[in-house]
């Protein structure tokens, strides 16, 4: 080829025109807007210059941070220690750790973070009287450089680390280490620059290359192919992402679940969100003035607020085995059983109210159902809590039924589920006996983990019921299990539905617990 | 749940063997006492609330040394009959009806001891007496008062004493204004005209039960003898609370005394420490276990959870009499038996088997309908979301500029995040967005879950669960031409044949931009493009398209389907 030509295929040639118009070059998402092409094609094409010495890439990786949803919040109303020290000042300006922990409502690991910062950023005073400690502010503390970098990255929407100064760069390595507070994430951005050499190419004579990079319809009708050069494509030049249709990882797991209850011949019940106190508690021989009833970790509704209990035998059985214990053989509770109590309507608490449910209807043996559904604890979320959550809940009503039959069972179940040491010791929950604590072992943590209750319903349940036969049932969480086979630290997390996590989660999921 | 610490020392001393620490462990798991952690030669165990007796290290060592065959049966109690009487008067019925007492003498107390008395009180405070109200305990110096003893009711201000904690003498009225714990039980008392007390026979106040002891009575290492007093609402829960404080005194190696509580028609004596009996039918509890035990086995099994067995002859039946040790008051019915029998056997010796009850598995119907439109929906590409049924009026409605009278909401929430049930899913999937802004576009989402209506025709719960299906789109493009399209496909797949849409005004839909669909005469939802105030709202930056149907609607819809085929 003569020195004064040079052979270029038309999109290298809008490429290099483009890239001479600027010294200082262009980032490659802004060449894909102005030339109206894919980022990949680019991409393509540039390397293709760059192989050729015509044009240079510089790749730079940048980190950018935001703010979570909690960030935010923190941003806005403040971070926790600076809630603490308002809430100190407000009451005086002293005060000692259990009362610090009412103010601020905060559970006790939260409470020593909170004194942690307390302490580092030495806003408060702390003495030590009578075995406890006092925490004394003066005055409102200034402002910290963690609050500033927060309010800074607000007001911006998003800032590159590489643009922080010391000050800022430390405090952002404070608030990596809370909880929740921000993201950051690289990015990676290809600069093109014209070189020497591409610009005196583009001084000479360009001849235009006829190289096909799409096969056309046109071609191949016309045969035209048999002419033509196809361009080589270069293998491994990035393609863009495709963002498939899929599950989400808890149904995929649920779905896997139930195919193993099915495996076992079990029957898939549908069961009330909403229970009256009566299925959840009462039937289940839970005393009215248990502490578990308190408000505490119940759901309690305002609207509505009570249904009427449909008028029947178990009713009544129901009350007398709780008041004497009826024909059960039983001593009761010995106390004024309360009907306007047992109508009380809530969120269930515990499958085990759809179970037991199911076993009035169907007294009849043999019979092996489950469900795994929603339950509510009226709980502060946090990364072990949740409010809203599932169960795995399952009975088995069988004349031979036994518990060396329910220890088998739970053996074998549990082993599909991959858990392969399991072992077993007394328990207690208020509808069972015998009852049985389930550990299992988890590979992937190393340890035995407490995932399971299990146990024969008492006669006090099953007898109110027209139940004859024993009941085995057994029930444990579900996200505990989610979070092993996902490896999350975090429970909240399954729910949070990051789309970026719900896209890069393979639809198979890894076995292992 | 409640917790005990044990000190691995001490435990070796009272059992009388050194035990390596996974073999305490291993053990105190068989008897139900979970440990959480082992630190510092501690063991910290929790316990299950049906057994108040493991308050005590005692308590647990009595079980330990049966499950370890150090000693066995049921543990032998002496108590000397003693000569101190109280006397209950009629006018303390009404406030606080019961009370029962003991005396533990020859105590030895330190420091350690002392406080390891007032947290087991603590414990029984919570485990037996629901807070002082069934039970509340006294710990007093015998020897700083003068028996006979006389429990009764008096008018606040007419009686003074210097209560533990403070320096001077009070009024019944000033303690349960001033004292920490007259402020916090006060609710037990304060709606009656008299006030119960305890006196000894020069006047001397030993309680104001159950807010506060005197100083008077305060033990101290020095010591010797301990009078008890248990007051409250329940007599099983009052003699609960008195039988293991002094089983647990007396393993200790206090002597045991009665004492004489005189009520206006009967005389207790008290402690008793008498077991109780049961009977128990050998073949039945076989059979539940699932296990073949010879007379002999059985014995030795109830005798290492400390019970004691007699056998009854009867020529048909297989029973037992068996005896429950006084600090039990957990076996209701004969299958609390069957499971100490199962504890003294060993869970860890019980040898799994599985046997197959034949049954059919099947799924429900109506979850086996969810997944099918699940997969149709993945297949339109769009990913699935899982969010929280639990909501609250700001993100269900005020952001929606929309208000839903109808729907469940919350008596007692903890926190501001969920107050009510949500009737819609779209927000969910909308607040799906705000968090994801800086995820790639366009964003493509589904949801099939519960929603709750109010329901007066279902007289028990008074609301119907119900599944809706909600989709969305946000991306550049999205307008109501692409949740059509969506649309169509999804009710093509799903094969409904007759579809309309008819404009349809909703405050969170672009006005002209959304429509109602109706699939064969059943409106089953609506699909539209979201108004940019709703955007706003929920700090949205891109246009968003999206629908939400009933399932219940859409089975309806496809009901008629069939009807009009046949």
């Amino acid at each position: 080829m003569p020195e004064d030509k040079i052979c270029l295929t038309s999109q290298e040639f809008e490429l290099l025109q483009l890239l001479n118009k600027r010294s200082e070059g262009y980032e490659l998402r802004e060449i894909a807007g102005v030339l109206k092409k894919s980022y990949v094609e680019i991409i393509r094409v540039a390397q293709e210059l760059a192989d050729k010495g015509l044009l240079k890439i510089e790749t730079v990786t940048q980190k950018i941070i935001r703010l979570l949803p909690a960030g935010l919040k923190a941003a806005n109303e403040g971070l926790p220690e600076r809630e603490a020290v308002k809430k100190i000042l407000n009451t005086g300006g002293s005060v000692d750790l259990n009362r610090l922990q009412n103010l601020v409502s905060a559970k006790s690991e939260e409470l020593k973070i909170i004194l942690g910062w307390l302490r580092a950023k030495n806003w408060v005073k702390i003495d030590k009287k009578n075995g406890g400690l006092i925490l004394t502010v003066e005055k409102t503390p200034e402002e910290s450089s963690d609050e500033l970098l927060l309010k800074y990255i607000r007001d911006k929407g998003e800032v590159f680390y590489e643009q922080l100064n010391d000050e800022f760069r430390r405090a952002l390595d404070g608030l990596k280490r809370r909880k929740e507070l921000i993201e950051i994430t690289p990015v990676t951005y290809r600069y093109l620059r014209i070189t020497e050499t591409g610009r005196s190419a583009l001084l000479k004579e360009v001849e235009l290359k006829q190289e096909v990079t799409q096969l056309t319809p046109e071609l191949i009708k016309t045969g035209g192919w048999r002419q033509v050069k196809f361009k080589k494509f270069d293998l491994e030049s990035p393609v863009s992402r495709l963002y498939p249709g899929k599950l989400h990882p808890i149904t995929l797991l649920i779905d896997e679940i139930k195919e193993i209850f099915l495996e076992f011949g079990f029957e898939e019940i549908e069961s009330p969100l909403v229970e009256n106190t009566f299925w959840n508690f009462d039937v289940l021989f839970v005393p009215q003035d248990h502490p578990a009833r308190d408000a505490w970790d119940t759901f309690y509704l305002k609207k509505p607020a009570r249904g009427t209990l449909n008028d029947s035998e178990i009713v009544f059985n129901v009350k007398t085995v709780h008041e004497n214990g009826w024909v059960t053989g039983s001593k009761g509770w010995g106390y004024s059983w309360n009907r306007s109590e047992a109508e009380k309507l809530i969120l269930r608490t515990h499958t085990t109210a759809a179970t037991i449910r199911y076993a009035a209807k169907n007294p009849e043996p043999p019979k092996k159902v489950f469900c795994i559904d929603r339950v509510y604890r009226n709980e502060r979320t946090d990364y072990r809590h949740l409010a809203e959550f599932m169960q795995i809940e399952g009975i088995i009503i069988d004349e031979n039924a036994s518990l060396r039959g329910l220890l088998g069972f739970l053996k074998e179940f549990y082993k599909r589920l991959g858990f392969t040491k399991i072992r077993f010791r007394p328990g207690y929950f208020p509808f069972t006996e015998p009852s049985v604590e389930v550990d299992l072992y988890s590979d992937k943590l190393n340890q035995w983990i407490e995932m399971v209750g299990a146990g024969i319903f008492r006669p006090e349940v099953t007898a109110p019921l027209g139940v004859k036969t024993p009941i085995l049932a057994w029930g444990m969480g579900f996200e505990r299990l989610a979070m092993l086979r996902l490896e999350l630290n975090d429970v909240r997390v399954l729910y949070r539905n990051d789309i970026i996590w719900l896209r890069n989660i393979p639809s198979i999921i890894k076995k292992g617990v | 749940m409640p917790s005990i610490e044990l000190e691995i020392e001490e435990l070796n001393l009272l059992l009388g063997v050194k035990i390596s620490i996974e073999e305490l462990k291993k053990n105190l798991s068989q008897i139900a006492l979970d440990v959480e952690s082992v630190e510092n030669g501690i063991i910290k165990a929790e316990y299950n609330p049906n057994r108040p007796d493991y308050c005590t290290i005692e308590g647990v060592v009595r079980q330990l040394k049966g499950r370890l065959g150090l000693e066995r049966g049921l543990p032998d109690y002496k108590i000397d009959k003693g000569s101190v009487t109280l006397t209950v008067d009629e006018s303390v019925v009404e406030v606080r009806p019961f009370i029962v007492c003991g005396i533990a003498r020859n105590v030895e107390l330190d420091h350690k001891r002392i406080q390891r008395l007032m947290k087991i009180q603590e414990d029984l405070h919570r485990l037996v007496g629901r807070n002082r109200f069934k039970a509340a305990i006294g710990v007093h110096d015998l020897d700083k008062v003068t028996p006979p003893f006389k429990y009764l009711g008096v008018k606040p201000e007419d009686v003074k004493f210097t209560p533990l904690g403070e320096r001077v003498e009070m009024n019944l009225k000033e303690i349960l204004e001033k004292h920490p714990k007259g402020v916090e039980y006060a609710h037990l008392v304060n709606k009656y005209d008299r006030y119960p007390i305890i006196l000894d026979s020069k006047g001397e106040v030993l309680s104001f039960p159950p807010i506060i002891n005197g100083v008077l009575t305060q033990i101290t290492a020095e010591t010797e003898n301990i009078f008890l007093d248990i007051t409250g609402y329940s007599m099983s829960n009052i003699i609960m609370a008195l039988n293991i404080l002094s089983t647990s005194l007396y393993d200790s190696g206090a002597q045991l005394e009665t004492v004489n509580v005189k009520y206006p028609d009967k005389t207790l004596t008290t402690p008793t420490l008498e077991p109780e009996t049961m009977k128990f039918n050998k073949d039945k509890a076989l059979k539940i276990l699932g296990l073949n035990l010879s007379d002999k086995e059985i014995e030795e099994c109830f005798s290492r959870v400390r019970f004691k067995v007699e056998k009854i002859s009867d020529k048909k039946e297989n029973i037992f009499k068996i005896y429950i040790p006084p600090y039990r008051f957990d076996i209701l019915n004969e299958i609390d038996l069957v499971e100490e029998l199962a504890v003294g056997y060993g869970y860890d010796k019980i040898e799994p088997v599985y046997r197959h009850a034949p049954t059919t598995g099947s799924y429900s119907s109506k979850n086996k309908r969810i997944n099918q439109l699940r997969k149709i929906l993945i297949g339109l590409q769009l990913l699935e979301v899982v969010s929280s049924s639990l909501t609250n009026e700001e993100d269900q409605f005020r952001k929606m500029l929309f208000f839903e009278e109808e729907h469940v909401q919350l008596l007692n929430p903890v926190s501001n995040e969920y107050t009510i049930f949500r009737v819609n899913i779209l927000p969910s999937l909308l607040k799906v967005f705000s968090i994801n802004r800086h995820a790639p576009l366009p964003q493509r989402i589904f949801e099939i879950g519960d929603i709750l209506k109010l329901d007066e025709s279902n007289k028990e719960t008074k609301t119907k669960r119900e599944a809706n299906i909600a989709f969305a789109i946000m991306d550049n493009s999205a307008s109501y031409t692409v949740i059509k399209e969506l649309t169509e496909a999804f009710i093509r797949e799903v094969g409904i044949r007759s579809t309309v849409y008819s404009s349809i005004e909703k405050p969170f839909i672009l006005e002209g931009r959304g429509a109602l669909l109706t699939c064969n005469n059943v409106k089953v939802g609506w699909i539209g493009e979201i108004h940019p105030q709703v955007l706003n709202n929920f700090e949205i930056e891109y246009p968003v398209c999206a629908a939400e149907f009933s399932l219940e609607c859409l089975e309806d819809a496809l009901k008629s389907n069939l009807n009009k085929a046949e």
